[in-house]
């Protein structure tokens, strides 16, 4: 009896047993090292943590590169008419050619790298406004609100601000991101507002944040730590270069005005001025805003890779703008052993700065002449360094090698270069930084990215009073450029031709320059056609040589002696007019974003969509 | 025209038999006859009629069943056949004899494993392979996925020469983008395990793989890529046994593919120039001692590699009774992998102790336990700065050695001057051993001599695993089995690493210590509970299951490491620990336990009618914790449906003439679905905050670094896991009683919804997301046919497979574009792989190669002007999208790396105490492609040397060296494609078993003594070192070939030995 009981007992047990272990619960395991989103944004420390990874985000996309290129930086530079894309030969460094040449169309790599960059940026900006504003999706209450979280919503409201006038600037009528959009979200249609509403906006939101009284303001000119982040004073350069290119000449007076009167930029003496772009100037007086780089063990001390991370992948960018050491007859002392001479000084416009500035300290931070390059420099292969001229002359240590080097007139660019030693031609002998860090190799790159500096906040405020009330002003600030480049040339009145020229030599390589030829030609101030296409710059691309390496040469194996041989680029690279003055939307983007159509010379594209794509 | 085929057949059959008959068929004293005949009455052709006790007097029936034969007085026979029962009489005095043999159940009603339980052979309606015991027997692999490679069709099983290397399999093709979404399920006894390696081929009973979607449904959202069932062995009943086996493999390599000295100086002359190579050899050749003439000729496989031994030990014991079955078994593997020293080993010892045992007529309790213990050390291959590259191009002008400093390179002899001087650099080790410092070559930069790269490291890597399951089986009523089974997974294993500063050359060296540990402990457990119910009504029979399953897996591993130029307190061997470093070295760390969990309940319906047709539903409901799905997404449900139809059942068949050649004829089909949750894991569809990921200074000229967090990406709270639905046809038959068996299989499976990255608006702040969508395709057909026969004492079996696949991606999701790797993009190689609609799954995406060009290829340009496009002499690369320039553009297919086809043979032969077995094994239709040119003295195969178009061989169909050398776009064309098809005879292995009488007298049951050429013979068109390793598993680099470590031939000396 008891015996059948327990067969019966036994499996009653097991089904009772079985129904019970069926609890849902035991498959809700937590994710470990994150924090849900429901639970963040809600404290002081919460929007530092957001704001820093918005900086950090910035340097990252913006400030950072892909590969070998920073894509804001190829663009606006490689596009103007007075920077050449050189290298080993022309198939070398294409992908920022197609740039110079106006051979890139809508796929270009670079192109799209650029678009998303300025994007993710401002996503990491609305981060902080959205969520500690009622500037989102709902008009929903943030879940904590402070002084801090004051400051931080003011300084990614300029953030923001900036990161769309770049984006208005380069492609015309791009979407206006002013709060974090879902997932399930598609971003505004592009074409609704002009680049005029968008400049506009712009410079609303500046003003809103400079009003706000909680944006950090730079505490005198020695004070470093607020130009790595958005200030008052960036606030106003935005607003006054934004209402500059939307020929708002009186609301740019006001800010830039404002910016000067603070009193609390300056422009550094004109033999340091080279520091400007290398890591002895990183934070100067002249300094409004650039992201900041530094090699903080803390971070890089845990493993050689966190170089990567801490120098945002600029190493190689050292290495396209070093001089091409392959082709040269030994490493010059200021040069990493890696270069690929990626960046040429345009050969007329070296011509033309060099008629102008002469020795100016200001031209030779931004480029040195054959004889300097040959004979001032101190070259590593070199037993002569210490020797009298005649000597260097036919020294086998310096100069180029067979082949010379593609792309470059007589003229020898280092002003964007990383230097492994400061160049005694710059220093005078003073003892400098190099821009490497050591430890993570010559070809490191601890310079900051170049952003904005006073000369240009300057000659902005200079060109906004051109025909006003302010034309003395404007004149002062002129001058104040023209005296400190060490040219000699300082104008009398204020004219737009002298803005135009100065500009021209003191922002040179500064993303400045395609930017104002395309606002200027709007304004009929210039000819882009005669400066792309008639003046042949693309159909004349020359190629230094040096005779002590070219069999058949008076100097060969003699004497150095530089000469210069040109070639025509094959292909059309025609600047189109109506086109070319704005970059296309990344075909990719537009894949994803329904919403976003092409504008001006380029909306052709919006019809012309292979069928495939059709659903 | 079957009927004569038949005749023809056993025609033959009777032939062969006489012939080994004929000789013992004399000085017999009796002649007897008979006919034998199965139950219907028909004749059986070719049983085999013996004298028991002495089996060389036999005959064997002829077409019309019947035998005559002289026999001893006294003597009993037995007669048998396959497919049938054996019968045994005394012949007294009769001489005329009828048999009537009845169909041995034991074959025909074989079971098979499924899930959560067993079914008869001619009911499955699903299609599942088996592999037995007998086919697992005696090989040289010691890892029961490698044991199944070429045995059964639809399965491809990838192995990789090195030891203790474990082999991967996939049933029905390919279907993932993902890699961790390829493999099976595997289940052990009823426990789910990651591998299978662990097990020892001879500890197994059965291996089967459900390869269609009805079979794996029960297991649902884990069985999208089939399920792999292994049985280990139990105690018989009524034997008690102890069995010893051993082996020794004498392990070699002999494929010599590389070019020699003379050989590699031609090439770099048409490469290169002559005057290069004088100039380079006026530099760096001289006269060596080590060489025969002095003259330097070094093949570097010889130097890399040298004939091993290896061994492996095997104790079982088993026994039962109708209480209990017991089995237990001790295996020792111990290999040495064919690289020289012992840096490439694979220690392992297993214990597998299987008992059951009936309490109560109603009550079974059992448990199967297996307990390893491991050990691997292993040298670089596959790779970017392997060992094994560094073998393929290492130059024959350099030597091993450098005998004394003085054979330097200059660079290194720097080093080392002024290491031994005592100057203020790291403190480098110059890497050799007795016979000298290991050379590295001075005509190149490479990394160095692959001697000094398997010696830069000292590494360990082992632990230990205990795999078990408990059972209880409750049988409270007649028809019902109620199982609960606890399963459970113990493992830990712990890793040591230590490098001391080495130099070998500019780029290959080391200026740092570093010393890493990492201790790894796991524990799993699944609880199971299931009932099988079966019951008859009438004809009709039914089988109900249904069930529960938790699985919960843990996992906490903790590793440091430390690296610098001088870290420990001292660098004796018994100091290289974590727990020796100096005080402030600094210290990495990580550890972070994970866990994942899931839950199931499943059933299943059975019913079939008059053994003539059958139908089977299943259905599983599958919840996974929610590191893989949100809680509103974690249930998935997966149902099944399969019939078959006995067409050898009906009346109107056994009626027909087509029973007289059928045996048994059965057709099959099926419809499942089932999931793949491996693709899914780490909260992917989560909202979540990353802490402290980003970082910004704001500090221009001070320390202080600001943390940054921010949302981890745009989630994605709709993931589940991929779908795969599978249709499958198949036939099964048995013909001429039971010799041939057959099965032809067809499938269409179809998986969906792929985990994939697709682009989000980048204005929304990410990239893209991940979304599941797009559709591949595996389609195809499988054929096994067997035929077994015993012709007196010769016994004889013959089975093949074939396995026919169709892979193509069929679709992406909305947003997704192809995915294109460069995974060579290391060594400039431009050749791609990709994962694109109308292809197969990550296929070769390359140039074409359309031959030299005979003369100058021009075009016209827009400006009217004639451009040379290929120099005469230059490679012609298709220019497919005609813009006279080679680029991606003119990337296409060029080849797939998955095998379309995929075969295996078995043949067994065995004669009174004699055996023979051959299995070979092959894949066809996939391509390699070597990445293993570099510019500069490098190596690499003869074949390029041979196959280029130079004045020894003006009709190469390769351009001249010269015109290549660094061209990585003709690197990756068709040029440099190869066939990976090959054909492996992966055993031929001879057999002999002493006879009983003999054994008996010393109380040993059997003895066998075997030898076995295992890998010895390859039959491929490949060049390099081994197409079948070549290859790698990792899923989007396949096909590429960097030098990997090959299959070694074995030669092995075994002996079976049962008590």
């Amino acid at each position: 009896m008891l015996y059948d009981m327990k067969k019966i007992i036994i499996p009653i047990l097991t089904v009772i047993a079985l129904a019970t272990v069926s609890c849902e619960k035991l498959l809700d395991i937590p994710q470990k090292g994150v924090v849900s989103t429901i639970e963040f944004y809600a404290s002081d420390a919460d929007a530092e943590a957001a704001l820093a990874n918005m900086y950090a985000q910035y340097a990252e996309n913006v400030g950072g590169t892909e590969g070998i290129d920073n894509p804001q930086q190829v663009i606006l530079n490689y596009a103007s008419d007075d920077i050449y894309s050189a290298g080993k030969d022309y198939t070398d460094h294409d992908a920022f050619r197609i740039f110079d040449e106006f051979q890139y169309d809508e796929a270009s790599a670079t192109l799209k790298s650029c678009y998303q960059r300025y994007y993710y940026s401002i996503y990491h900006a609305n981060l902080v406004i959205s969520n500690f504003t009622t500037e989102n999706r709902n008009g929903t209450e943030p879940k904590w609100t402070s002084a801090v979280t004051e400051r931080c919503v003011a300084e990614a409201r300029v953030m923001r601000a900036y990161l769309t006038m770049m984006t208005a600037l380069i492609w015309n009528q791009p979407p206006v991101m002013d709060r974090v959009y879902e997932g399930d979200e598609m971003p505004p249609v592009n074409t609704d507002k002009t680049q005029e509403e968008i400049l506009q906006w712009v410079i609303d939101e500046c003003q809103k944040a400079i009003a706000s009284g909680k944006l950090p303001k730079r505490n005198g000119q020695t004070d470093k730590d607020n130009t790595s982040r958005m200030n008052v004073g960036f606030a106003q350069f935005i607003a006054g270069k934004a209402a500059v290119f939307k020929n708002d000449m009186a609301t740019a007076r006001k800010y830039l005005g404002d910016l000067i009167a603070s009193n609390d930029y300056a422009l550094i003496p004109g033999e340091e001025y080279w520091t400007n772009f290398h890591v002895s100037g990183d934070g100067n007086a002249e300094k409004i805003f650039e992201p900041n780089f530094i090699n903080d063990p803390a971070i890089t001390a845990a493993s050689p890779w966190a170089r990567y991370g801490c120098m945002r992948d600029r190493w190689m960018v050292a290495n396209v703008f070093n001089w091409r050491t392959k082709s040269l007859l030994s490493v010059p002392d200021q040069s990493n052993s890696d270069g690929w001479g990626g960046g040429a000084i345009q050969e007329d416009f070296a011509d033309k700065f060099y008629k102008h500035d002469g020795d100016s300290p200001r031209r030779k931070a931004c480029f040195i002449t054959e004889d300097e390059f040959l004979y001032e420099m101190e070259w590593q292969g070199s037993t002569l360094n210490g020797a009298s001229l005649d000597e260097k002359k036919s020294d086998p240590g310096r100069g180029l090698a067979v082949g010379g080097l593609f792309g470059r007139g007589k003229y020898f660019e280092w002003k964007m270069m990383s230097y492994l030693r400061p160049p005694k031609i710059l220093t005078g002998g003073k003892e400098y930084p190099g821009d490497n860090v050591p430890q993570f190799g010559d070809n490191s790159n601890e310079k900051n990215f170049m952003v904005a500096r006073y000369a240009e906040a300057l000659l902005l405020y200079a060109e906004a009073c051109i025909g006003s009330g302010e034309e003395s002003k404007g004149l002062a600030a002129l001058q104040e450029v023209q005296r400190r480049s060490g040219s000699g040339k300082i104008s009398s009145s204020l004219t737009f031709d002298a803005v135009m020229e100065e500009k021209q030599y003191e922002m040179w390589f500064e993303s400045c320059r395609f930017l104002d030829l395309v606002r200027w030609s709007k304004l009929g101030k210039v000819n882009l056609d005669q400066i792309y296409n008639k003046s042949g710059i693309h159909k004349n691309v020359p190629t230094v040589h040096d005779e002590f390496s070219e069999e058949g040469q008076g100097g060969y194996k003699k004497y150095h002696k530089l000469y210069v041989t040109h070639s025509s680029v094959p292909g059309n690279s025609d600047f189109v007019v109506g086109k070319h003055e704005y970059l296309p939307f990344p075909r990719d983007v537009k894949t994803s974003n329904k919403n976003l159509s092409d504008v001006g010379g380029w909306a052709y594209l919006n019809t012309a969509a292979p069928a495939e794509d059709a659903e | 025209m079957t009927r004569q085929f038949f005749a023809k057949m056993a025609a033959a059959v009777m032939i062969i038999a006489a012939g080994l008959l004929g000789t013992v068929a004399t000085a017999q004293n009796r002649a007897i006859s008979g006919t034998v005949v199965d139950e219907s009455g028909a004749p059986i052709v070719g049983a085999a009629v013996v004298v028991v006790g002495n089996t060389s007097i036999g005959a064997v029936t002829d077409v019309n069943g019947v035998f005559r034969l002289n026999v001893p007085a006294g003597a009993n026979i037995n007669v048998s056949c396959i497919g049938y029962a054996d019968q045994t009489i005394a012949v007294g005095n009769q001489t005329n004899f009828r048999f009537v043999l009845v169909e041995d159940t034991e074959f025909i009603d074989e079971t098979v494993v499924i899930g959560y339980g067993v079914q008869r052979k001619s009911d499955l309606s699903g299609a599942v392979s088996s592999v037995r015991e007998e086919s697992l027997k005696n090989l040289s692999t010691v890892d029961a996925a490698a044991a199944i490679q070429g045995k059964v069709s639809g399965v491809h099983v990838m192995t990789n020469g090195a030891p203790g290397e474990g082999a991967s399999i996939r049933v029905r093709g390919y279907s993932s983008n993902s890699s961790s979404g390829l493999g099976p399920l595997y289940i052990v006894d009823g426990l789910q395990v990651s591998s299978i390696q662990y097990i020892d081929p001879s500890m197994i009973e059965s291996i089967e793989i459900l390869k269609d979607a009805a079979s794996a449904a029960i297991y649902g959202a884990q069985a999208g890529n089939g399920v792999v069932l292994v049985t280990t062995k139990s105690g018989k009943e009524g034997t008690a046994s102890v069995t010893y086996t051993a082996k020794a493999s004498l392990q070699t390599f002999t494929r010599r593919p590389l070019m020699n000295r003379d050989e590699f100086l031609r090439y770099k002359t048409y490469e290169l120039g002559e005057a290069n190579v004088k100039e380079n050899l006026q530099r760096f050749d001289y006269s060596h001692p080590y060489y025969e003439g002095g003259v330097i000729d070094q093949d570097w496989i010889d130097a890399y590699f040298e004939p091993t031994w290896s061994q492996q030990h095997s104790l079982n014991f088993s026994g039962g009774n109708k209480n209990g079955h017991f089995f237990t078994s001790l295996n020792w593997v111990n290999q040495d992998g064919v690289v020289r020293g012992d840096k490439d080993v694979y220690k392992r010892l297993t214990a597998q102790v299987n008992a059951d045992y009936n309490l109560f007529k109603w009550l079974q309790v059992g448990s199967n336990n297996s307990i390893e213990k491991w050990s691997t050390k292993s040298v670089s291959q596959r790779g970017y700065g392997s060992a094994f590259e560094s073998v393929l191009m290492m130059d024959p002008l350099t030597p091993v050695y450098w005998t004394k400093p003085e054979e330097m390179s200059v660079e290194v002899k720097n080093m080392y001057d002024q290491v031994m001087r005592g100057d203020d650099v790291p403190a480098y080790r110059f890497i050799g051993d007795e016979k000298g410092f290991f050379a590295n070559t001075k005509y190149a930069d490479t990394e160095g001599s692959p001697l000094a790269k398997r010696d830069q490291t000292e590494g360990t890597n082992g632990g230990f695993n205990i795999n078990g399951t408990m059972f209880a089986n409750l049988m409270p009523i007649k028809g019902l089995t109620i199982t609960s089974r606890l399963g459970y997974r113990l493992n830990m294993s712990s890793s040591h690493s230590y490098t001391a500063p080495y130099y070998i050359g500019g780029r290959g060296s080391n200026a740092n210590y570093s010393i890493s540990a990492s201790a790894n402990t796991g524990w799993y457990y699944q609880w199971e509970n299931f009932a099988n119910y079966l019951f008859s009504l009438g004809k009709h029979n039914f089988t109900v299951m249904g069930g529960m399953s938790y699985r919960e897996s843990n996992s906490d591993n903790v590793s440091g490491n430390a690296s610098g130029a001088d870290i420990l307190q001292d660098y004796s061997d018994n100091f290289l620990y974590l727990d020796y470093l100096k005080s402030d070295v600094t210290k990495g760390t990580s550890n972070a336990p994970s866990k994942s969990a899931s839950l199931a309940y499943y059933g299943r319906l059975i019913w079939s009618y008059d053994n003539r047709y059958g139908l089977q539903t299943n259905f599983r409901a599958d919840a996974f914790d929610s590191s893989k799905l949100s809680p509103e997404n974690r249930w998935g449900y997966f149902p099944s449906v399969s019939g078959f139809w006995n067409v050898s059942n009906e009346a109107f068949f056994k009626n027909s003439a087509l029973s007289n050649v059928f045996d048994f004829l059965k057709l099959r089909a099926s419809w499942g679905r089932n999931g793949n949750i491996a693709v899914l894991g780490g909260y992917r569809y989560a909202s979540t905050i990353s802490i402290g990921n980003t970082w910004y200074q704001y500090g221009v000229d001070h320390f202080g670094t600001a943390y940054g967090s921010a949302p981890s990406g745009l989630p994605n709270s709709n993931l589940h896991w991929e779908i795969s639905e599978q249709t499958d046809l198949g036939l099964d038959f048995r013909a001429f009683n039971n010799r041939l068996t057959g099965q032809f299989e067809f499938y269409n499976k179809v998986t969906k919804d792929l985990l994939f990255s697709i682009s989000v608006p980048p204005e929304l702040g990410v990239s893209s997301t991940m979304a599941n969508g797009g559709n591949v395709l595996n389609r195809g057909w499988e054929f096994e046919l067997g035929w077994r026969d015993q012709i007196g004492d010769f016994g004889y079996s013959i089975n093949g497979n074939f396995t026919l696949l169709h892979n193509e991606v069929l679709s992406l999701p909305d947003g997704a574009s192809p995915e294109y790797q460069t995974p060579a993009s290391s060594t400039n190689y431009q050749i791609r792989t990709a994962f694109e609609p109308g292809y197969p799954i990550w296929y070769f995406n390359g140039f074409i190669y359309d031959g030299i060009a005979e003369k100058d290829i021009t075009y016209v340009d827009k400006e009217g002007k004639t451009q040379v496009m290929v120099a005469e002499g230059f490679p012609i690369i298709r220019d497919l999208n005609d813009d006279h320039e080679i680029g991606t553009g003119d990337m296409t297919y060029i080849g797939q790396t998955t095998p379309k086809f995929t075969y295996g043979i078995n043949i067994n032969l065995n004669w009174k105490g004699f055996d023979m077995a051959m299995f070979g094994s092959g894949i066809g239709g996939n391509s390699i492609l070597p990445v293993t040119h570099r510019t500069g003295y490098k190596n690499n195969f003869k074949w390029y040397l041979e196959n280029s178009r130079t004045p020894e061989n003006p009709n190469g169909h390769l351009p001249n060296p010269a015109n290549v050398d660094g061209d990585y776009v003709y690197w990756s064309s068709t040029a440099n494609l190869f066939k990976g098809d090959f054909f492996r005879i992966k055993q031929l292995q001879f057999g002999y078993t002493l006879p009983a009488k003999i054994t008996r007298k010393v109380a040993i049951s059997n003895l066998r003594f075997y030898v076995s050429l295992d890998d010895y013979f390859t039959f491929t068109s490949y060049p390099g070192l081994d197409p079948e390793t070549a290859s790698t598993n990792n899923t989007n680099g396949a096909g590429l070939d960097w030098g990997s470590y090959p299959t070694m031939k074995k030669l092995i000396l075994g002996v079976n030995l049962t008590f």
